[in-house]
């Protein structure tokens, strides 16, 4: 459990390289994410997702720093036999082997994989500053901007925090893996209650920081960068839905050979 | 035997692939007084949280009383080896001080009796016994570091660690942290210190380490390396003041001894004005 709070942060933290998904104007990179995630939900025949596979493959190869992303992968896929299991056991109970419920499992788990990793892709290539500022030129208010990217900003700080506390409380002789459920659900709110307290304080301590800093004094801030939409991100885009928006056609005027 | 930790050819590195250890080789005996410095990010904390197996080496051993830390429990570490972390808001979680002491005793399932003798005592100890009915969450940050310390120091282990106890105490309270320690070191404990607080270590410890980019760079009597400026620079350390006193006067030339206290300066100068030579 702990190690995947940990790879949370593999998933979703951008760090700058110089690759082309990189580069590309956050809001192109939305609609991309916006019109694969659609994909994603409308698409039912096996073989067209595993072409969008291919396509999500193809951009990370192109776009994207790939070790980061194959690191990222190994955590989702952790996650996800979890969850396979649960979702297994589940809808083949009672019985125990159910070949059938076993193969819709893992197409529904395939499917929230590809999910998780189109995100993963957006957010690893995406400078949270940069989404802001997209966010804030297609008109969302700045500060509901700011807040929707701090709280993604935060998501690994708190898994973070989470580790600490984790070892503060192992060291003094918590034992998570003992006891009976009551027990253990009462040993978590060891763990939780100062979660909660750490990220309440951190709340306030930047609450007062940014307001100290004269935040939201002015209504159209400027920003160091601008972003800027291009030939390159048109293009770009252009070439980034064509295959989704084929995939999506083929899904309901399919071909048969 | 006497061998509390033995650290052979550890390495870590952290999934997101930072190497935070390089090859440390250590040996820490038991009822030693350890201080361990160096700059942010050196891999200080990285390597305590080894002694109890909060983290298991990459590659290397770590040997807690002769034990392989991969081959057993952190509870089971834990309860010789007790550990006060860096930022006390990460442990709090109970409604009252008392119970925040008490956490540490109750997993390790001590009777009740002993249990209240031993938190009331710990309490006492820390000038935070009048605290007892408050929240910890309404403590100043000085007496929760004492906190933090106290609910470690309740379940009486053989090896005590402190990440920085120092930060954000007053002079009264630094030293009382000070006599603290040179109580359980009279107790026969080992104590380990992880500061940045270099005066704290001259006056108090035998030993001393210094950390460098994962790498052990020193290690040996404070005394040597605090007037080795070649390797306090690589640490990112100054010259503390008496070594820098003595550096910038005519004295060192004069000097037998290499003074690291006012006091000692003080007797050494006394020395030579009596013209012995400035024996310590
Ligand atoms: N949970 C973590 N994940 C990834 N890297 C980490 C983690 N914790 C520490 N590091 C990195 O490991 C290195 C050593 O960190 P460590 O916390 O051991 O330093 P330190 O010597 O205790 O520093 P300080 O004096 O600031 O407490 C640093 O480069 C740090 O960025
Ligand atoms: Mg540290």
């Amino acid at each position: 459990m702990l190690s995947l709070v940990s790879s949370v942060y593999e998933i979703f933290v951008f760090r700058k390289k110089a690759k082309l998904l990189y580069n590309i104007d956050p809001r192109v990179k939305m609609v991309q994410l916006i019109v694969t995630l659609i994909a994603i939900a409308l698409t039912t025949n096996l073989i067209l997702q595993l072409f969008i596979m291919a396509y999500l493959i193809a951009f990370t190869v192109i776009g994207a720093d790939v070790r980061r992303i194959l690191r990222s992968i190994r955590t989702i896929l952790k996650m996800l036999i979890m969850f396979y299991i649960i979702i297994y056991v589940v809808n083949a109970f009672p019985q125990i082997v159910n070949l059938n419920v076993a193969f819709q499992s893992l197409i529904a788990i395939f499917r929230f994989f590809m999910l998780i990793y189109s995100f993963s892709l957006f957010f690893t290539t995406t400078q949270l500053d940069d989404l802001a500022q997209s966010l804030c030129k297609l008109k969302v208010p700045y500060h509901i901007a700011f807040t929707l990217t701090l709280s993604v900003r935060f998501i690994p700080t708190v898994a973070k925090d989470f580790l600490t506390v984790y070892d503060s409380q192992r060291a003094r002789g918590l034992e998570m893996e003992k006891g009976s459920f009551l027990k253990r659900v009462k040993k978590f709110l060891a763990l939780l209650i100062p979660v909660f307290i750490v990220s309440f304080l951190r709340v306030d301590r930047i609450a007062e920081a940014l307001e100290s800093r004269a935040f939201g004094l002015v209504k159209n801030r400027t920003f160091l960068y601008e972003v800027k939409v291009g030939l390159k991100d048109i293009i770009f885009l252009v070439v980034a839905i064509t295959p989704l928006l084929t995939i999506l056609y083929l899904q309901y005027y399919p071909i048969y050979f | 035997m006497g061998e509390a930790i033995e650290v052979r050819n550890l390495w870590y590195i952290y999934p997101n692939g930072v190497v935070a250890l390089k090859g440390i080789n250590l040996e820490i005996r038991l009822g030693e007084k350890v201080a361990i410095v160096g700059p942010n990010g050196a891999g200080k904390s990285t390597l305590i949280k080894h002694f109890n197996g909060l983290l298991k080496p990459t590659k290397g051993v770590v040997r807690v009383f002769g034990v392989d830390t991969r081959k057993t429990t952190v509870a089971t570490l834990a309860r010789r080896i007790g550990i006060v972390f860096q930022n006390p808001y990460h442990q709090f979680f109970s409604e009252k001080v008392w119970d925040e002491v008490a956490f540490a005793l109750k997993n390790f399932g001590f009777p009740e009796e002993t249990i209240r003798h031993r938190v009331t005592k710990v309490l006492r100890l820390f000038d935070l016994y009048d605290y007892a009915d408050r929240s910890p969450f309404t403590l100043s940050s000085g007496e929760m570091r004492r906190l933090a310390m106290a609910s470690i120091l309740a379940y009486d282990p053989d090896i005590i660690v402190f990440d920085e106890p120092t930060v954000g105490q007053d002079r009264f309270h630094k030293e009382k942290i000070r006599e603290y320690i040179k109580l359980l070191s009279s107790q026969g404990k080992t104590i380990i210190l992880v500061t940045h607080d270099i005066d704290f270590v001259v006056e108090e410890f035998d030993r001393l380490i210094v950390m460098s980019e994962g790498r052990i760079i020193a290690d040996g009597a404070p005394r040597e390396i605090l007037y080795n400026e070649e390797i306090l620079t690589k640490a990112s350390l100054i010259l503390p003041q008496i070594p820098r006193l003595v550096k910038y006067s005519e004295i060192p030339f004069l000097l037998k001894h290499k003074p690291l206290t006012e006091d000692e300066l003080l007797i050494a100068v006394l020395g030579i004005l009596r013209g012995d030579g400035g024996r310590c």
